[in-house]
């Protein structure tokens, strides 16, 4: 084997770039040597899968769209929360793309917000903006509030009819709220831009190594003046500043009913990086984004809402653990971040317990047995079974659906 | 925003879930364990409960 000896390789004259070897080449790093790719595309990629879950936008289990939304919460795709408050009606739909940047860049799927019932003059404490919470023990990587701390990179592609300036906050909420704002500018309506904004590392106040909340990403679409009346300080972590979270913004989408905000791709990279050095999207396949959205969030009896054939799904094959009292349970497939909340409809008939007794039953409760591994629902209002006989829990109506949830 | 929050009684004769009403929106059924910490319909519970709420008896 021969050795080399340089100080550096660079392309020849004219040219911008490198190539190592041929298909099926393996490189080695050797034990104990150190490959430092801290200005590269490689530096600092945590794990093989993105940090954002469902960034493309691909998967929504509540359903496609929603009308009428005026309150905080996540109707469509999953991981993505509306916070909203006294500032209008909205829309929230998955929208898919077939052409346009974001398309041709391999993003199939968009979050859309479209303005429904304008508010123009909103009250100072009015509020409209897209938020994404991350477990504090998926952001230890950024080793916030150590000596080490990292920057942060948030990429994404937006698109609205509006131009304008945007505004976007991060949040600590394990320590008082922390922020640090950063801002984007969309340049032509109805077009398909990539953004890439930088927010400075933190050295005070570590994110808790738990599954509860601890940093929280804002992307301000339009607010009263308790959000907006400060100066920006973009850039930089400080204490919690309401009033510089939407300072400058312009976006404004409640301003009109001809308004709205689409976005996708979203990554979020450990350090700084800008465009030309920005990591590739780390596209998932399907089913592992599904795999990691049911952590937060499960639909074992969905609705025609939600695409697939929608009577008859199964949540489960339980007992008549008394006369009347049907009891069943749902191993889950995929562990919860917390015990869920039981979140399901409510109808005449919407569920039927396939039995002895074959009993139409109106509704479900949770069991105080539940945890994050195995659901628990019952019902003894309708339920008329016999102790003892078993049963298979289903849904019976195009509008049941009993969902589990676990969002933080 | 919560509206109103039930103790519900099990079979075992324990008020060890509760319903929450968000909005005025019956057509929901929102079930959670009781001191369920972290899981946010419980947290908010906790903190409607801190605002000077009560959470009904069951029936």
């Amino acid at each position: 084997m021969s050795t080399i000896e340089v100080n550096k390789i660079t392309p020849v004259s004219g040219g911008t770039s490198v190539t190592m070897g041929d298909s099926g080449d393996t490189f080695t790093v050797t034990s104990g040597a150190t490959f430092n790719a801290s200005s590269s595309n490689l530096a600092n990629r945590p794990n093989v899968n993105p940090l954002i879950i469902n960034g493309d936008m691909a998967v929504a289990q509540r359903g496609t769209s929603v009308t009428g939304i005026t309150g905080n919460g996540i109707t469509t795709l999953d991981r993505m929360y509306n916070a909203i408050s006294g500032i209008g009606t909205y829309t929230v739909a998955q929208e898919a793309q077939t052409s346009g940047n974001a398309f041709a860049n391999g993003f199939a799927n968009a979050y859309r917000l479209d303005c429904t019932t304008a508010d123009a003059s909103p009250a100072a404490a009015d509020y409209l903006y897209m938020q994404y919470n991350f477990e504090g023990q998926d952001v230890q990587v950024f080793k916030k509030g150590t000596a080490n701390a990292e920057k942060y990179t948030l990429a994404f592609w937006v698109k609205s009819n509006k131009t304008g300036t945007g505004n976007i906050q991060l949040k600590d909420k394990d320590n008082s709220n922390r922020q640090c704002t950063q801002s984007y500018t969309i340049s032509s309506a109805d077009t398909w831009e990539h953004k890439v904004c930088v927010f400075g590392a933190d050295t005070t106040g570590a994110m808790d190594d738990d599954n509860a909340k601890s940093l929280q990403i804002n992307w301000w679409l339009g607010s009263g003046t308790n959000y907006s009346s400060g100066t920006a300080n973009h850039g930089v972590w400080e204490a919690q500043d309401n009033t510089k979270v939407n300072a400058g913004g312009t976006l404004n989408i409640n301003d009109n009913t001809a308004n709205d905000w689409s976005i996708t791709g979203i990554q979020l990279e450990v350090g700084e990086f800008t465009s030309s050095t920005l990591p590739p999207f780390q596209h998932e396949t399907y089913g592992n984004n599904l795999n990691r959205c049911l952590r937060y969030f499960q639909a074992p009896i969905f609705t025609s809402s939600q695409g697939v054939a929608e009577e008859y799904s199964v949540f489960g094959t339980g007992v008549y653990s008394a006369s009347g009292y049907f009891r069943c349970p749902r191993p889950l497939p995929v562990e919860m971040r917390v015990n869920p909340s039981l979140v399901s409809s409510s109808g005449t008939n919407y569920f039927f317990i396939l039995s002895g007794a074959n009993d139409d039953v109106n509704d479900l409760t949770l069991f105080a047995d539940s945890n994050f591994k195995t659901a628990w629902v019952y019902n003894n209002d309708e339920a008329s079974g016999t102790a003892g006989q078993a049963g298979i829990l289903m849904g019976n109506n195009a509008s049941a659906y009993a969902w589990l949830d676990a969002e933080l | 925003m919560i509206t109103s929050v039930k103790y519900i009684r099990d079979e075992r004769g324990n008020d060890s879930v509760v319903r929450v009403i968000y909005n005025n929106d019956t057509s929901v059924k929102i079930t959670v364990q009781v001191n369920n910490v972290g899981n946010a319909d419980w947290d908010n519970v906790v903190q409607w409960v801190a605002d000077g709420n009560t959470i009904q008896e069951a029936d």
